[in-house]
């Protein structure tokens, strides 16, 4: 089995080269590189294209196609992994509060966040406080990650806290919120323990969480 | 000292576009959800009555003493406001309850072979043709199709012309008639945010031809517009071309050419674009150094750098805006006050300013704090002469 690559991978996948990824994926899996061999390389590849969202060179245009890209590629990959190396990073919660259907921000921010090796467990939109909580429960996850359009899905982010905090779990659990108008004054409305402007922001929060976690 | 008003609001407006001194800043909030809340209307009715809209707005005018320049007149037509963004939405009263804001359930209601239509037959033809069909009741939950009908389009247009010859009486311009979309807009929301990004990697010379043969129709649409209510002014909606979404190079292929030739085609017959732009447009301010000097008017939302677009344009473009949301709701009077003297130094110092919201006003916003903004915007003007 061949356990090396030579980088064509990650480089394909930062220039957003679509059929050139799903060929190499194909033929490296076809000749016997290993799933998690391909999937880290992979993962390098998203590394930079966030890198390269965070200096300006990249936009969210950009950041939807990569991981469209890497998306297909783990179709191909994920059923051959044997659990090793699939979610290094650790269990996130995430969802757009009740009262907001918006998927978009979240959406992405998601996908982003499993390039990067997070196991995120998402809810989807008008998410009530209690599935949270229950999810958040059920994973032991240690990051949950809310989002919000609108102004008045303020309150329900504040409620969603709160809940958290009514169910013991707010000591192990930290909150990050996001979205259009978000902003530290909403944070502290809403008593989160950080916010994100962007999606490079969310993956920075959840690596300083969770390795605050470890 | 008071400040003395030497100005009607028309010629203050007239002013503040063509970059000429004004005696004080021209005030013209965009006031539609927080101005039903303000009057108890639940948003499910007010969003379906043209006499209600009339009604609130004219109400909370009123009671906060009123303002310049009235943000449109009539109620946000269904169908005009597909043809510029034709996204799904939830509405309250059908999928929301009575009074929640209507919210975009962005899922693509285009297909990829429909480009090749649309490059043949313009937008219009598809528009009427396949998409308003596509959204009648009862196939799916929409926009378009639950609260209009045709003759309610030709009966809500008679209805906005009577508003705005009211508020003409009453001295008060409304800034514009309706809003178009520019055709990166308008595919960015048929076709989903998502797909769309990846059509500009996938097929972007279908892209563009497509938006190539968009473009004549909206701009007729646009002059109708003006020409139908004599508002010299229309509005351009646009959040997808900023840099929150695209790299300043997409902005140069996708949007910047038809942008330039939207705007030419307005100026050359007297009509001015409120380029009503939300999101981050930082990155891209200079390129609006290459559309014609005071013949626009760039409206932001509070996520643009307001400040630094003063630096890079104030001697080019008319800017507008931009009391954030956020502030709105959660800030003090006094921080309101406070910003809003801060854009009137800064953004107003030399003219080529309107104050306004940061896009609408958020429908739960503290009303002492709109008053706030209103009342600055009335009584603070430190560049008068």
């Amino acid at each position: 089995m061949t356990q090396a690559t030579n980088g064509e991978l990650a480089h394909a996948l930062v220039q957003l080269e679509e059929q050139h990824v799903a060929t190499l994926v194909s033929m490296q899996l076809a000749g016997g590189v290993a799933p998690v061999i391909i999937l880290a390389e992979m993962r390098q590849g998203m590394t930079e294209v966030g890198n390269r969202f965070a200096d300006g060179t990249y936009f969210l245009t950009e950041l939807i196609m990569a991981a469209t890209i890497f998306g297909q590629a783990m179709k191909k990959i994920e059923p051959q992994l044997t659990g090793e190396g699939s979610s290094e990073g650790g269990d996130v919660v995430f969802a757009t509060v009740k009262g907001d259907i918006h998927n978009l921000g979240k959406d992405i921010v998601v996908a982003m966040l499993r390039s990067a090796g997070f196991r995120v467990h998402d809810l989807g939109v008008d998410v009530p406080p209690e599935r949270i909580v229950q999810k958040l429960n059920e994973t032991g996850a240690g990051l949950l990650g809310l989002s919000a359009l609108l102004t008045t899905s303020f309150d329900s982010m504040k409620a969603t806290v709160q809940a958290v905090e009514k169910a013991g779990l707010r000591d192990r659990v930290k909150i990050m919120i996001g979205g259009g108008p978000v902003d530290e004054r909403v944070c502290a409305f809403v008593g989160a323990d950080a916010y994100g402007h962007d999606v490079q922001d969310a993956i920075g929060l959840a690596r300083q969480f969770a390795a605050l976690e470890v | 000292m008071a400040l003395i008003e030497t100005m009607t609001p028309i010629e203050r407006l007239n002013a503040a576009v063509d970059l000429k001194p004004v005696d004080r800043v021209p005030i013209c909030p965009l006031m539609d959800f927080f101005a039903a809340r303000q009057q108890g209307v639940p948003i499910a009715k007010y969003i379906n009555s043209d006499q209600l809209c009339e009604e609130v707005y004219e109400r909370t005018y009123e009671q906060m003493g009123g303002w310049d320049v009235v943000f449109s007149a009539g109620r946000l037509e269904p169908i005009l406001f597909s043809h510029a963004f034709p996204v799904r939405m939830k509405l309250p009263g059908i999928e929301l309850a009575e009074d929640e804001v209507w919210q975009f359930d962005e899922k693509e209601c285009m297909t990829v072979e429909e480009y090749d239509y649309i490059i043949q037959h313009g937008w219009d033809k598809f528009f009427w043709g396949k998409y308003l069909p596509r959204m009648i009741p009862g196939k799916r939950a929409g926009f378009v199709g639950q609260v209009t009908t045709i003759p309610h389009l030709i009966q809500s247009e008679r209805q906005q012309i009577k508003e705005i010859k009211k508020w003409a009486r009453r001295g008060r311009p409304v800034l514009m008639p309706a809003s178009i979309g520019h055709p990166f807009e308008v595919l960015s929301a048929a076709r989903s945010l998502t797909e769309f990004s990846l059509d500009q990697f996938r097929r972007p010379d279908k892209v563009i031809a497509t938006m190539e043969a968009m473009a004549p129709d909206i701009i007729a649409l646009g002059k109708r517009k003006a020409n139908a209510t004599r508002i010299p002014r229309i509005m351009m909606g646009a959040a997808r071309g900023s840099t929150t979404f695209i790299s300043p190079k997409q902005f140069e292929k996708f949007y910047l050419p038809i942008l330039k030739q939207m705007v030419d085609a307005f100026a050359a017959e007297g009509i001015t674009p409120l380029l009503h732009h939300d999101s981050d447009w930082g990155k891209n301010l200079p390129y609006f150094r290459e559309l014609p000097a005071r013949k626009f008017i760039l409206e932001l939302d509070g996520m643009t750098d307001i400040f630094k677009a003063k630096e890079l344009l104030g001697d080019h473009v008319c800017l507008m805006g931009d009391v954030p949301a956020t502030l709105l709701k959660l800030g003090t009077t006094e921080e309101v006050t406070a910003y809003v003297r801060k854009l009137i130094d800064v953004v107003g110092k030399g003219g080529g300013f309107i104050l306004s919201s940061g896009c609408g006003i958020p429908i739960d916003a503290r009303r002492e704090n709109v008053q706030a903004m209103i009342e600055t915007g009335r009584t603070y003007y430190p560049h008068q002469n």
